[in-house]
């Protein structure tokens, strides 16, 4: 008899997990896109493109964001262009938790450096006119703030300053206090404007800067960047480290 | 009969025979009156182009002999890497438009070397400049000389950051700043910098923000 309630009661257990899908046993879902690519070469400088950065930083990311846990989708993994309306409906529609769209950037001056974090400022303004010019796509303030939570992780492991750059839109301002040396910078971006879910996109170069290539065109340069996006990432979603969906707490 | 006659000619011929003309004038007079104020209404109430700038290309933006004015540009100190005013100085004109004018190609065609630098892509030109009634200052410009590939995102927000300052800084009258590329609502400035639209094709851009006079450019 009792080993007939044993069974009964393994049996159960069996039943139970087996009941559970295996999506839910892993991490969060991510999406990344390493934009442009193929003839789209995206912004160039000194003889680089910033599709071959964006790949490449991209599939280090999408490693190591699997090693730890992730549920990774990653949208382009060759050197080829995917259109807009293909990856920004292939990211709208993969159920994923957020998203990061990886560019590089240039600066004619040669000074700015990356990393830089992008989110897209809110649809609408406070002005009391309602005389806003209005945008294409929408963004509600509670998926901006979601965002914003997602750029300040990342900036806090990129150990860089986590406040709004002066040079943000003003309709990202209400509550927030920019800071020059804010890394994070709330302006309408192309890649963003169209996305349903908290998204931001990273810069971690400028191909102007001799600091940001030499630092990224060694293999150290790239890991250590990585790491510590995919350490934003976890903080984003309350995760320890290596963990899986029953210690994920997204809000 | 014949007063019958007389009666009914007095009737048709009298100052009083057509119950519907006095009436008939008076609405006459109503509708003139409505159709003149609606009209006044309609024409106070449209969008205020100031002028075109195809009809300046005509007139000159300022006479020689109209005083200097003093404007601030905005751009980059290539000192300290702070976005940062710098003097200029355009022309009074008979027209706060042409003073306008002469600010945008101020920044447009501003200095491209030395210690102070407009963060303006060489090939950039200004097509048109208009004011609308509540502020919209509508910038329409070319970008045929630009190449996506030498304009990043971050050039591109330093731009138009430079031409929302340079405009709201120097016209009170300007409280937003609107972009049009060729004359046509754009999704982006060049290929990063998502401009705005309504659904019924108005455009464009961001409000300015009249914060920070100088910002740190890392």
């Amino acid at each position: 008899m009792p080993n007939a309630r044993r069974s009964i009661l393994l049996l159960s257990c069996f039943l139970i997990l087996a009941s559970i899908p295996l999506s839910a046993m892993a991490g969060p879902r991510i999406v990344l896109y390493a934009a442009h690519g193929g003839e789209d070469r995206g912004v160039s400088a000194n003889g680089q493109d910033e599709k071959d950065w964006t790949l490449r930083l991209g599939l280090a990311l999408q490693k190591t964001l699997a090693a730890d846990g992730f549920d990774v989708l990653m949208i382009r993994t060759k050197n080829e262009s995917i259109g807009y309306d293909n990856w920004v409906g292939q990211i709208n529609g993969s159920g994923a938790a957020a998203a990061v769209i990886l560019h590089a950037d240039r600066e004619w001056t040669g000074r700015t450096h990356g990393p830089w974090v992008i989110v897209e400022p809110p649809t609408g303004s406070n002005a009391t006119d309602s005389q806003e010019i209005q945008r294409w796509g929408s963004m509600s303030f509670s998926q901006y703030r979601q965002s914003l939570r997602l750029a300040r992780a990342l900036a806090v492991a990129w150990e860089v300053n986590p406040l709004l750059s002066p040079l943000s839109d003003s309709r990202a301002l209400p509550g927030e206090t920019p800071f020059a040396e804010g890394r994070v910078l709330a302006s309408p971006h192309q890649s963003l404007r169209n996305l349903a879910i908290p998204a931001v996109v990273v810069e971690p170069l400028f191909l102007t800067s001799s600091q940001d290539i030499k630092k990224f065109s060694t293999d150290e340069g790239i890991q250590d960047f990585v790491e510590k996006t995919a350490k934003g990432l976890q903080t984003y979603f309350q995760m320890s480290p290596n963990s899986t969906s029953a210690e994920v707490h997204p809000k | 009969m014949t007063y019958t006659q007389k009666s009914n000619t007095s009737k048709l011929n009298g100052p009083v025979r057509n119950p519907w003309k006095v009436p008939g004038l008076v609405i006459l007079g109503l509708l003139l009156t409505l159709s003149g104020v609606w009209r006044w209404k309609t024409v106070n109430k449209e969008t205020i182009s100031l002028a075109s700038s195809q009809s300046s290309v005509q007139v000159p933006l300022y006479d020689p002999l109209d005083k200097p004015m003093t404007i601030v540009l905005k751009g980059v100190d290539m000192a300290s890497g702070k976005f940062i005013g710098n003097k200029a100085v355009i022309h009074q004109s008979k027209t706060r438009y042409n003073q306008m004018k002469q600010a945008v190609l101020a920044y447009l065609h501003g200095p491209r070397d030395g210690k102070f630098q407009v963060p303006v892509p060489n090939g950039m030109e200004l097509n048109q400049l208009f004011l609308t009634g509540e502020g919209t200052a509508v910038v329409d410009l070319s970008l045929g000389g630009v190449k996506n590939e030498s304009f990043g995102f971050y050039e591109e927000v330093l731009f138009i950051r430079g031409m929302i300052e340079t405009l709201s800084s120097n016209f009170f009258e300007v409280r937003q700043v609107k972009l049009l590329v060729d004359g046509q609502d754009a999704q982006s400035l060049a290929g990063h910098y998502a401009l705005g639209t309504s659904a019924v094709n108005m455009p464009v851009s961001l409000s300015g923000s009249k914060g920070a006079s100088a910002v740190s450019v890392p």
